[in-house]
């Protein structure tokens, strides 16, 4: 009987051992389009579907040379375009691969494509051209995540987070880290081994220091997650509160641009505006709420509805509050939203500052003082976001900056893993049960951008890559 | 030739080959041993000394699979120290000071008194071997210089330093094995004309020096542990315990010592280029350590005797290879040593031996049947490193030639199961040696537990007589009854209070469980004793063990745990006839990695640099479509 998983690896066999080809290119009509073939026959094919202008055998040329000739179905011309072969090891995936390009329409990709299959290939799956060149070792597992992830981006940061991680920041800090705890015990590992050496006993208070400062990167990357989930998925904020209380105003302020409409007129929104803003050096996806109040009015009963819904899953709720009806505001009873800012405003209509009332200040995580007419309170607002998604505090494309849930939980375990050391290493435990631990811990780290992985995360990891990079 | 057929034939009669011809012998088959000299059986060239971190537990082991080493160590034990005793239970080592004749003499009685057992002075220098499958070989015999040619259905290499062994002391450098004794020619061609690959090695020993010339009283004085903890469960406790030892020193390198040997520098072969040969990391010649280490303003050096019957005296840490004159003036600068008389030079030895990826995890060769190997001959260094090779190769020859399944010992059961699979798995490119930072599980892999995690390998290599298995299980018995008994054992706030308070840790208010008490860092099991009346009154072997089991128990599980993992990947075996050139997907570098190595399992392709584990996700799928 074959389990799941047996037969998992068999799909996997299936096209691992054949040769594959996908359109690379968006889908769509264009100047051009790439149909890329990986795979040991490769030329095989290429030779089948092409045949260069010249007349000559297109594995006559050299690898890596443009080749100007006609794509061929069925004996027949289709189209034709530049072909370029590369031959494994030194090409993307590691094996002999090749790239045509044609004529970008629809029809004509299409018929290339199946001319390319027809021809002996298969399909590729879904990021099966970077899977390929995870396993033959060319790239390291945080540097294919990235890949896939860099073909996605649609802004500068997510670009530069990206492209860092694909040259190999993590797995040049992930490594750093790792020579660094592995000094820090090298005495005591020598003590252990050779305690007839005449060597100094490792003193405890170094082994210490040395593991904290090491876990204290560990911890650092750790933040820097809320960062790179902030550029990578970017940070759902809502806005709510009375209506008039000026939600639209500091939506078309963060916005940057005059969307909702705004009026003296209490209740004037009446739906949720969405807009994706970049805010604080992080991608926010921006939520205008209807004014959430009891209302007969059918239209925007829909829009209160609506905001509700967006609300539940926020990670961040801007309450923006008249500062003439604070004593009125209540809190809204949601579950889920991590951090919650309280906009004080119209401040502008008195003067002084206005004292804010206890039952405000302690439903917040932030409160601020704003008039937002005047656009006052906004670079407040900018430095509480940057404080809590980091951007205060890490330079996309400078520091390393982890992204994902699985980076995230290896260096989290680690840094458990650590502390248990370091507890052992303070409580007196013997030394071979603090290498035993420490071992492991190590291990979690290296994990983190492994060399190893079993074959589930495999299957994961490059199911979540697009067809054709 | 009228007694020229034997089942198994061992060339060596060094550490290795002494265990795997008792091994074979004792295990009923018609074993001769072959040795250049019979004055040099079971010969410590270098210190007589036994154990040492990792060394020691792999002595325990030896006894445990019903191996000699640890019986005839503990008769010939002059002084017995018990290493990291701060340090853990796990890297807790013992080593000790053996008197080199007297271990000679009674491994040469032991062989003597084997009824199946041929002792030879004579040099193997050619293997017989007819054509296999696949272009192997199957080993027939040997011949050997004198005796002429001997039929064996299996044979044993065991030849230490001795293949082409060349000494270097400075300009001087002679054909020659350890301690003068003569070097063996032959096998290394007989062995690359039959494709397999041999390396060379080194390796050093320092100088011995007359005791009177030494003024003792200006070093320090090291003595031997109060309690003796014998090496082999055979051993009579108290005749051990009885004996009086004897005291070692210590005495240090100075400035001036470290100028002579930077000045005459140019004259050490090691350092003009003239010696070719690997030497071990871990343990450097003086020069090494002094060039290398230019800031350490002295290094520690151990004197100690050779034995009772001798005043040869071993300074450990001063191995060289400098010339004779360059060795007395540096030897003559250190405190204590100003009259030194140097009775044997110091030298480096170079000498042939095989690349152990050319062996598999039971040491028999993988492109000669019947051909097993053992020992420094392996690339290992080490007395205790060789005789536990010697004992597996013994044990799997005597298995093989008896047609039964070889035994591989898992890295989660043994010190030597490790060794051996770093070994074949990974090869190495100095002269190996075990330590305890090689091992993942070294927190169940203690010298106290050898007996107990070895049990059924130690049935298995059929030398443990059934006495001592029962005897054993007996033990393992009161082990675990008294680890029972204590999980349920309380005791009054009354009753236990005034031991934790003498022990400086916190008293309780109510009743005290005894395995919780027990793991408190500060209570040794022994402490309750007076307390608890009902104690089983174990011995102090075993009251040591339950006291780490209980203390251990919460590491020991994760470790467990991880042990029945690596199990799981073991027991996927990698068959010996797959073409890894046309797996598809595997890349290239995996694949001759994969093809130079053939892995038996696939846990054994996963340790192997170069092949990663999408490597072996191809081989795992590659598995399962041709099942």
């Amino acid at each position: 009987m074959r389990s799941a998983r047996s037969m998992n690896l068999k799909d996997n066999m299936y096209s691992s051992n054949r040769t594959i080809a996908a359109v690379s290119t968006p889908h769509g009509k264009g100047g051009i389009a790439v149909i890329r073939i990986s795979g040991e026959d490769t030329m095989d094919i290429l030779t089948k579907v092409f045949r260069p202008a010249s007349g000559k055998d297109i594995s006559s040329y050299p690898e890596r040379y443009s080749v100007y000739g006609n794509i061929i179905s069925n004996g027949k011309r289709i189209d034709s375009g530049i072909a370029v072969f590369f031959r494994g090891p030194g090409s993307f995936t590691g094996e002999d691969t090749a790239e045509i390009s044609c004529h970008g329409g629809i029809y004509v990709t299409n018929e290339v494509l199946t001319a390319v299959l027809t021809a002996g290939a298969v399909l590729a799956g879904p990021g099966e051209f970077t899977k390929r060149a995870f396993l033959s070792g060319k790239l390291s597992l945080s540097e294919a995540e990235a890949t896939g992830e860099l073909i996605d981006a649609d802004t500068h940061d997510k670009m530069m987070l990206f492209s860092s991680a694909v040259s190999g920041n993590i797995s040049s800090s992930v490594s750093s880290i790792s020579d660094e705890l592995n000094d820090a015990m090298s005495l005591l590992y020598a003590t252990i081994d050779y305690p007839e050496e005449g060597l100094m006993e490792a003193d405890r208070s170094d082994i210490i220091r040395g593991i904290r400062e090491a876990k204290a990167k560990i911890d650092r990357l750790l933040d820097s997650s809320v960062y790179g989930r902030a550029i990578s998925e970017g940070a759902k904020c809502v806005i709510c509160g009375k209506p008039n209380a000026g939600k639209s105003t500091l939506f078309n302020l963060m916005a940057n641009e005059n969307r909702a409409i705004v009026t003296d007129i209490a209740g004037t929104t009446r739906d949720v505006l969405h807009e994706r803003v970049s805010f604080a050096g992080i991608t926010l996806e921006l939520y205008d709420t209807a004014g959430l109040r009891q209302t007969d009015d059918v239209v925007e009963k829909i829009g209160v509805e609506s905001a509700r819904k967006e609300i539940s899953s926020a990670d961040i709720i801007i309450d923006v509050i008249d500062s003439s009806h604070m004593d009125k505001f209540v809190p809204e009873d949601i579950e889920g939203a991590s951090v919650r800012i309280a906009m004080v405003n119209k401040c502008d209509t008195s003067t002084g500052d206005i004292p804010v009332p206890e039952h405000i200040t302690s439903s917040h995580d932030y409160v601020i003082s704003s008039s937002l007419i005047n656009k006052k309170g906004l670079s407040e607002l900018e430095d509480v976001i940057r404080k809590i998604y980091g951007s205060d505090r890490y330079t996309v494309g400078k520091d390393t900056i982890i992204w994902s849930a699985r980076q995230k939980a290896q260096l989290g375990s680690s840094s458990e893993k650590l502390s248990a050391v370091l507890h052992s290493l303070e409580s007196g435990a013997p030394d071979d049960v603090i290498c035993t631990q420490f071992e492991d811990a190590v291990r979690s780290l290296n994990d983190t951008d492994p060399s190893n992985v079993n074959e589930e995360m495999i299957n994961l990891i490059f199911s979540k890559f697009c067809i054709g990079k | 030739m009228v007694n020229n057929k034997f089942q198994v034939i061992v060339a060596g009669a060094g550490h290795a080959g002494i265990e795997a011809a008792l091994a074979c012998a004792r295990t009923g088959l018609k074993t001769a041993l072959f040795t250049l000299s019979l004055d040099a059986v079971a010969n410590m060239p270098c210190n007589p000394s036994i154990g040492g971190t990792g060394k020691g537990h792999l002595v325990f082991e030896i006894d445990a699979l019903g191996g000699e080493m640890g019986y005839a160590a503990d008769k010939a034990t002059i002084q017995s120290r018990m290493l990291n005793t701060s340090k853990g239970a796990a890297v807790q080592s013992k080593r000790v000071q053996a008197d080199r004749v007297m271990y000679r003499d009674i491994m040469k009685r032991a062989l003597e008194n084997e009824p199946n057992l041929e002792l030879i002075q004579g040099e193997v220098s050619e293997l017989i071997t007819e054509e296999y499958i696949n272009g192997s070989y199957k080993v027939t015999g040997i011949k050997a210089l004198p005796g002429g040619e001997f039929s064996a259905d299996a044979v044993v290499l065991a030849t230490g330093t001795y293949l082409h062994g060349v000494t270097h002391t400075g300009e001087v450098d002679r054909d020659s094995g350890p301690d003068g004794l003569v070097p063996s020619k032959g096998l290394t061609e007989s062995l690359t004309s039959r494709n397999v690959r041999m390396m060379r090695f080194k390796t050093g020993t320092p100088p011995r020096i007359h005791k009177r010339s030494i003024d003792m009283d200006r070093l320090e004085v090291q003595i031997g542990d109060e309690y003796i903890v014998p090496f082999s469960v055979r051993t009579d406790v108290e005749e051990l315990n009885s004996r009086k030892q004897i005291e070692c020193h210590i005495a240090y390198t100075n400035e001036k010592t470290h100028q002579i040997i930077k000045n005459n520098i140019h004259r050490s072969p090691l350092f003009s280029g003239k010696i070719h040969g690997i030497g071990p990391r871990y343990c450097p010649s003086i020069e090494d350590k002094i060039m290398r280490f230019a800031d350490k303003e002295r290094h520690q050096l151990f004197v100690e005797p050779l034995g009772l019957g001798t005043d040869e005296i071993y300074l450990q840490g001063f191995s060289s290879s400098l010339p004779a004159d360059v060795q007395y003036e540096m030897l003559r600068s250190l405190e204590g040593f100003e009259h030194a008389e140097i009775m044997r030079y110091a030298y480096a030895i170079e000498y042939d031996c095989v690349d152990p990826l050319e062996l598999q995890p039971t040491l028999e060769f993988k492109n000669i049947r019947g051909l097993f190997g053992a020992g420094q001959f392996n690339g290992t260094s080490g007395y205790e490193e060789a005789a536990a090779q010697g004992l597996v190769a013994g044990i799997n020859a005597s298995l093989y030639v008896r047609k039964e399944e070889q035994i591989v010992l898992p890295r989660s059961s043994s010190y030597i199961g490790t060794l051996i699979d770093d070994l074949v798995t990974k090869g190495t490119n100095e002269p190996y040696r075990i330590m305890t930072s090689r091992s993942e599980f070294r927190l169940i892999l203690r010298q106290d537990n050898a007996e107990s995690r070895l049990l059924k390998y130690g049935i298995r290599s059929g030398l443990l007589s059934q006495q001592r298995i029962d005897d054993l299980n007996a033990r393992e018995k009161a082990v675990s009854d008294e680890l029972e008994r204590l999980h349920t054992l309380y005791f009054k706030p009354a009753v236990i209070n005034p031991v934790l308070e003498a022990r400086g840790t916190d008293k309780v208010v109510t009743g005290a469980n005894a395995e919780e008490v027990i793991r408190r860092p500060q209570i040794r099991y022994d402490d309750l004793l007076e307390i608890d009346k009902d104690n089983p009154h174990l011995s102090r072997e075993l009251r040591h063990r339950v006291e780490t089991e209980i203390k251990y128990s919460g590491y020991i599980k994760k470790q467990l745990d991880d042990a029945a993992k690596q199990k799981k990947n073991e027991s996927i075996a990698l068959p010996d006839d797959i073409d890894y050139s046309s797996i598809k997907g595997l890349r290239i570098e995996a694949a001759e990695k994969l093809a130079k190595h053939r892995p038996k399992s696939i846990g054994q392709a996963s340790r192997i640099s170069g092949v990663s584990p999408a490597d072996i996700t191809v081989l795992l799928i590659w598995l399962e479509i041709n099942r």
